[in-house]
């Protein structure tokens, strides 16, 4: 799952002691972008956040070509590859005939299991927030639209820092170090035999 | 998934469990608009149309908890056996290896754990589509826009972040329910004798 970028810009992420070292520093880096921003810019612009962790998320790879993750979605696989609107990739885009095309490797099976697998303990990491959301109209009885607006975004952001990253970093704390493809590999030693 | 029934009704045909699927949710759509009508998603109107979900989830659906059509999806059995008496039992009841009766009922073979991740990874897209809006109509009731009336928002907000809620908790088993083929007959269970015909 992980063979699709060696490096996420210059840390390397081939052995799996990097990859947790990158999950654990991922989300260091946005607490501490979270509480940076909460103390330069206040409370205000608390919801300039919500985008960031789709954008943060999306470095990790999964939801996007880029990232040590392969890409997870099929349909946006096929788009990349030149299909119409994701549904086939032998019907070019017919308004944009001239679009390159990116060719991208399929999922093999192991790697659709590791995402589905992911995506299982994330959801069940996660449920339990949604549970603990049946509470929340029983604090919010007196409150005025905008505390209301206000508290759904507080409680949001970390919620969305999970939901969005959360597959990802799984599998990239539980797959096992990379082997070395073939063209990064040294050069071999060749003995030559001579009689 | 179980051989069993609900309320009488015979659930081995995928047929009967989309049926299941669409009263469930019909059933929830409309405890919900009566929660609105009841007090606007107030205490009553929200708070007991979740107790209910969570009780159709937890009594019919499954999945999540020992009961249901779905197998827990933990692959834990129910906490009624009795409690190991020495250490020993509490490794061997631990790992699996001591466990009395129908273990099928809750343990899950490589099929049905790989159906119950890809199902997950499903309800995972349908939710990221769901929460984008509720996030967007957050943001306008803090930053009112002019192209939606102030006074629909927090009505817009409930009427997509409280169906959002019982999505989470229920879409993963109705996915489940709605997808698996027929069961087919069990080849080791003993065929009915024919009846004998009268003379």
């Amino acid at each position: 799952m992980t063979a699709s970028r060696r490096f996420l810009f210059f840390i390397p992420v081939e052995t799996r002691g990097s990859r947790r070292a990158l999950v654990i520093g991922y989300y260091v880096v946005f607490a501490a972008f979270a509480i940076l921003l909460l103390w330069l810019r206040g409370p205000a612009k608390y919801d300039r956040l919500l985008p960031m962790t789709y954008y943060f998320a999306v470095m990790l790879g999964g939801l996007a070509f880029s990232g040590p993750v392969k890409l997870f979605s099929e349909w946006q696989r096929r788009f990349r590859n030149g299909s119409a609107w994701g549904i086939d990739a032998h019907r070019p885009h017919p308004w944009l005939p001239g679009r390159p095309t990116i060719e991208i490797d399929r999922l093999d099976e192991h790697d659709i299991a590791t995402r589905d697998r992911a995506h299982y303990l994330a959801y069940s990491a996660l449920r339990w927030p949604a549970i603990a959301a049946l509470l929340g109209p029983l604090f919010l009885l007196d409150a005025s639209p905008a505390q209301v607006g206000r508290t759904v975004l507080i409680l949001s952001v970390p919620f969305a820092v999970l939901f969005f990253s959360l597959p990802q970093a799984i599998i990239l704390w539980t797959e096992p170090d990379l082997d070395p493809d073939a063209e990064e590999r040294g050069p071999q030693t060749v003995v030559k035999v001579i009689p | 998934m179980r051989r069993t029934t609900v309320l009488g009704f015979n659930m081995e045909k995928q047929i009967a469990r989309r049926r299941l699927v669409v009263a469930v949710y019909a059933l929830l759509a409309a405890l919900l608009v009566l929660g609105w009508f009841l007090d606007r998603f107030g205490v009553t109107g929200s708070i007991y149309v979740y107790f209910i979900a969570m009780f159709l989830n937890w009594k019919i659906l499954g999945g999540y908890g020992p009961n249901g059509l779905v197998k827990p999806f933990n692959g834990k059995g129910p906490r009624n056996e009795p409690i190991p008496s020495n250490l020993m039992e509490l490794e061997l009841y631990r790992y699996g290896n001591l466990d009395p009766d129908a273990p099928d009922q809750y343990r899950n073979d490589e099929r049905e754990l790989g159906r119950r991740d890809r199902v997950h990874y499903q309800a995972y897209q349908v939710l990221a589509i769901l929460l984008c809006p509720i996030w967007f109509i957050a943001q306008w009731e803090i930053r009112p826009v002019h192209f939606v009336p102030p006074h629909l928002l927090p009505i817009l907000l409930e009427w997509i972040a409280l169906p959002a809620v019982l999505l989470a908790v229920t879409l993963p088993q109705a996915i489940l329910l709605w997808t698996e083929p027929d069961f087919t007959p069990d080849p080791h269970e003993e065929p009915e004798p024919e009846p004998i015909p009268a003379h």
